[in-house]
């Protein structure tokens, strides 16, 4: 009895963790190893997500799934509806991580979005693209980087259709 | 957060410059880098140059999405000249260097990936507008340096690399050894061919002095091996120095086809431009999309020599009417009309007929077939048509020379400064090629005698209107050698001689 007892967790209340996820800084510890590719990229979306909460943001939904499109995070930052393409890449790559989102792949996340929109069935409001950069090896911490508006609309010639 | 600077530059349109705005914005969204404003491939290309170049002289590319924009976004614009600009405006942008500086400077050059600051066309022009924009001063590379500094009241800066061009801005760097206007790198007139060097042949030396005296065109017609081409580039040896707004006019011309030497300042030569025959219209004339100045243009001031001038194309020897005519040329593309200068000395060779030599009992068929591919309109654009024998053997082998250049140039000089003195500076005429009929009347009075002459030279010639205003130029010009103030009638009588050539010829 008295074993269960000390065994029973604290339990932690939703204010608690939302204050703890808002100013814990999670996403500053070491990588855990991994042994595929796709677990690295796995983590560095929950680091980036951390990462945002931190700085303020909202985490409404992750890895948004339609058709043959994914946005990695949806967020919401005051008004604006924020969509955020997270790329991970190790600290010593040769190339920047935002370099590899190029025109089609912000082509797809808009495509994305639109249809996310549409689900929300409310006036759409003020929407954001940005790029969460992220450096990250097993057992160093990592890195973010963050790039609020890395492109829009306009910069892909497109507009909302709706 | 964004992050802007200003500065200018200057796009070369034919043989003027307009200034040209360079607005760099930096900073915001991802990566990326644009250059707008009506830019062609080069322009475009400028941002892989300008990024390299500030990588490699130790700065660092702002972050974010850059835009270069050169105002006015309506003028088309070419070339590398943008690079320097667009790299230090960048640098300005992000405050690594000054930019309320930056904004008083007009700024070309073309920038290497190591940020070397290599040269451009049309410095002149550039350096022109400069003075009339009163920038604080003219950023140059230092191979136009010499070019640039002509023109006087500019503050004329030659940059070596890019480093140096953000020291300049920011004052950090001693300002480089200052330009002393008009006088660096003025080549000297070298000495070229000489007259003495052709032996015989009195009668077309005569014929040529005169028409250099006059800034006649000449066509000279011979066979093979009898020394036209040899004579033809001797011509620019006895035409007169060249004044110093002729020296800048040529200049300008070649500073925008790209022709000049470096550190060469102004062309102190007269050209001699001889094309090769399969020349296309266009190459003669100038042009294409984006016009540059043609042979004509280039020879302006000086010498345009068409060797073999049966076997250019009809259409290119046609275009030559226009120019012959007004010394100048007008080209007109999408982009909008141009005009070059283009008054030159025309003189032309030739062989009576396809085999070379002149027919014992006029031309045969094939030719005047040969003879008719140069049109009647052209032939009566040329003042003297002069026959070059072939050459006997005692002639060649004489050991004693003929006269030089030198001393045929004093005369001619003579007779040009009498047609100044005669014209007037306030005409804008400077020879008497460029005599219109109103000038023709009043320098050129005819007595009783001369107009008889005339009148049976028409009659039995055939000879067309404009060929009597030639016939009566050239007089004017053998009078001037001839240091007489009236024209006789034996000058009369030799300017029509050089007429009747093209009438037997072509009959």
């Amino acid at each position: 009895m008295a074993r269960q007892l000390i065994s029973v967790p604290l339990k932690i209340t939703g204010l608690a963790r939302c204050i703890a996820d808002r100013f814990y800084p999670w996403d500053r510890r070491p990588c855990p190893a991994w042994r595929h590719r796709r677990e690295a990229g796995k983590h560095g979306e929950k680091v980036a997500a951390r990462f945002l909460q931190r700085a303020g943001l909202k985490i409404l939904v992750r890895n948004y799934r339609h058709r043959r499109g994914e946005i990695d995070l949806v967020a919401r930052q005051g008004r604006d509806l924020v969509m955020v393409e997270v790329k991970a890449r190790h600290p010593r790559a040769r190339w920047a991580p935002q370099d590899s989102v190029g025109w089609g792949k912000q082509k797809k996340i808009i495509w994305v979005a639109t249809a996310y929109l549409r689900e929300l069935k409310c006036r759409p409001p003020a929407v954001r693209f940005d790029i969460v950069e992220v450096w990250q090896a097993p057992g160093e911490i990592p890195r973010c980087r963050w790039i609020p508006k890395a492109y829009s609309l306009e910069d892909a010639g497109l507009e909302w259709s709706r | 957060m964004n992050h802007f600077a200003r500065t200018w530059s200057a796009a070369v349109l034919g043989v003027e410059a307009c200034p040209v705005a360079v607005e760099v914005d930096s900073g915001g969204g991802k990566d990326n880098f644009v250059v707008v404003g009506l830019a062609d491939t080069a322009v475009k290309e400028s941002r892989q140059r300008v990024k390299a170049a500030i990588y490699n002289n130790g700065f660092a590319v702002p972050e974010g999405f850059i835009t270069a924009s050169l105002a006015p976004a309506d003028l088309k614009k070419a070339g590398p000249s943008f690079d320097l600009p667009i790299a230090l405006g960048l640098l300005a942008s992000i405050g690594m260097i000054n930019r309320d500086r930056l904004a008083e400077w007009m700024i070309i050059g073309e920038l290497g990936l190591d940020g070397e600051v290599r040269p451009v066309r049309g410095t002149l022009a550039i350096s022109l507008l400069a003075r009339q924009q009163r920038v604080r001063g003219l950023m140059v590379p230092a191979i136009n340096a010499a070019e640039a500094s002509v023109v006087e009241g500019v503050r004329v800066v030659p940059v070596r690399d890019l480093r140096e061009a953000a020291g300049v801005i920011d004052g950090k760097n001693p300002p480089p050894t200052p330009l002393a206007h008009g006088k660096n790198g003025v080549s000297q007139p070298e000495a070229g061919p000489d007259f003495s060097e052709v032996k015989g042949q009195e009668a077309v030396k005569r014929a040529l002095e005169i028409a250099a005296a006059g800034n006649h065109n000449v066509l000279m017609i011979g066979p093979p091996g009898s020394g036209k081409s040899m004579l033809a580039k001797r011509i620019p040896g006895i035409l007169p120095k060249m004044s110093l707004e002729e020296s800048f006019e040529t200049t300008r011309i070649h500073s925008v086809a790209g022709l000049l030497k470096s550190n060469e300042s102004l062309v102190q030569q007269r050209p001699f431009r001889s094309p090769h025959h399969t020349i296309s219209d266009i190459g003669l004339i100038g042009g294409s999309a984006n016009p540059n100045p043609g042979e004509v243009s280039l020879a302006h001031n000086g010498v345009l020599f068409l060797d073999e001038l049966p076997e250019f194309r009809r259409s290119a020897l046609e275009v030559l009417r226009q120019p012959l005519e007004d010394g100048q040329v007008t080209i007109s593309r999408a982009a909008g009309s141009l005009t070059f200068p283009a008054r030159f000395m025309f003189v032309g060779a030739m062989n009576p007929s396809p085999r070379g030599t002149m027919e014992m009992r006029g031309p045969g068929k094939a030719a005047k077939k040969y003879l008719h591919r140069i049109s009647g309109p052209l032939l009566d654009r040329i003042d003297l048509h002069l026959e070059v024998p072939a050459m006997k053997h005692e002639q060649l082998l004489s050991a004693e020379p003929g006269e030089g250049s030198a001393p045929i140039r004093e005369r001619v000089e003579k007779a040009r400064t009498r047609q100044r003195d005669r014209l007037g500076v306030a005409s804008g005429i400077f020879n008497n090629a460029q005599m219109g009929s109103r000038e023709l009347k009043r320098h050129v009075p005819l007595d009783q005698e001369a107009r008889g002459l005339l009148a049976h030279a028409m009659t039995d010639l055939g000879l067309s209107a404009r060929a009597l205003d030639r016939i009566l130029k050239v007089a004017r010009t053998i009078a001037d050698l001839a240091e007489s103030e009236s024209v006789h009638l034996d000058h009369l009588a030799e300017a029509i001689q050089y007429r009747t050539l093209d009438r037997q010829l072509w009959g």
